[in-house]
C-alpha cells in the first residue's frame, strides 16, 4: 500500500523539547522586547542615509534581528513534528482521524480569522493573522491527539 | 454496513487485539469496524477475510440506505 508521508517516530519528544523552547523565545522578542540571542542582529545599514527596514533578506543595505526569523521557524517546525510524526501503527482509521483533525481545526481557524475580522482593528488584526499561523497547527494537533489517545480511553471496551 | 467480525471472533476466540495484530491495524480500528463507526477499505476487508476464511461478502453486509 502507498505509505503516507509522516515524519519517523523521533521526531515526536524532538518537537515537544523545541517547541516550549521556541513559544518561551517567539514570546521573549515579540511580546517582552527582549533580544534573547543579541549576535543575531544583523545591520550592514551603518552609517547610510537609509530610512527604514528593508523588506527582503539580502536587499541591499538589509538589517534585521534574526531572533525573531528563528524562533518562529523553531516553533513553527517543532508544532510541524508534533503533528506529522507517524504514530506507532499508522492504519487507515488513524489516517481518517488525522483528516478529521484537519479538517476541525482548518474550520476553527477559520471561524478564528472570520471573527476577528468583525470585530478587531488595527494592528491587532495583523497579530491575530500570525497567531492563526500557529493556530491551525495547534488545534490539529489538540483534536488528534484527543480523537487518538482520550477519547478511546473513555470509551473502552476490548470484548471477546 | 453491517459486520459479523465479533461474531467470528468469538467462534475463533481471539480478542480485537489479537485480531487487530493480526491484520496489523489498530485495536481502535477493529473495534470502530465492529461497531460499524468506520467502513474498512478493500484490504482490509479482505485481509479480515481471509483471516476468518471466509468471503467478504459472508463477513460484511450492507444495510438500507447504504
Amino acid at each position: 500500500m502507498k505509505k503516507s508521508l509522516l515524519l519517523p517516530r523521533i521526531c515526536r519528544p524532538i518537537g515537544c523539547v523545541l517547541f516550549p523552547l521556541g513559544l518561551a523565545w517567539l514570546l521573549a522578542f515579540y511580546v517582552f522586547d527582549n533580544r534573547v540571542f543579541p549576535f543575531l542582529k544583523y545591520d550592514s545599514n551603518i552609517g547610510s542615509n537609509r530610512m527604514g527596514p528593508a523588506s527582503y533578506l539580502f536587499e541591499k543595505d538589509f538589517s534585521t534581528d534574526f531572533n525573531g526569523e528563528l524562533s518562529i521557524l523553531v516553533t513553527l517546525v517543532s508544532l510541524f513534528m508534533i503533528a506529522f510524526t507517524r504514530e506507532k501503527i499508522e492504519d487507515e482509521y488513524v489516517s481518517l482521524k488525522r483528516l478529521k483533525a484537519l479538517q476541525i481545526s482548518l474550520y476553527l481557524n477559520l471561524l478564528l480569522v472570520a471573527v476577528a475580522s468583525i470585530f478587531i482593528y488595527g494592528f491587532a488584526y495583523v497579530y491575530i493573522l500570525q497567531c492563526s499561523i500557529y493556530s491551525i497547527l495547534v488545534i490539529y494537533i489538540l483534536v488528534f491527539i484527543y480523537q487518538m489517545h482520550i477519547k478511546p480511553r473513555l470509551t473502552k471496551s476490548d470484548t471477546l | 454496513m453491517k459486520n459479523t467480525i465479533r461474531i467470528e471472533r468469538a467462534i475463533k476466540n481471539i480478542t480485537q487485539g489479537e485480531l487487530a495484530e493480526k491484520v496489523d491495524v489498530t485495536r481502535q480500528t477493529i473495534n470502530a469496524i465492529e461497531a460499524a463507526k468506520y467502513v474498512p477499505s478493500t484490504v482490509l476487508a479482505l485481509k479480515i477475510a481471509r483471516l476468518f476464511g471466509k468471503q467478504v461478502n459472508d463477513i460484511f453486509e450492507l444495510e438500507e440506505g447504504d
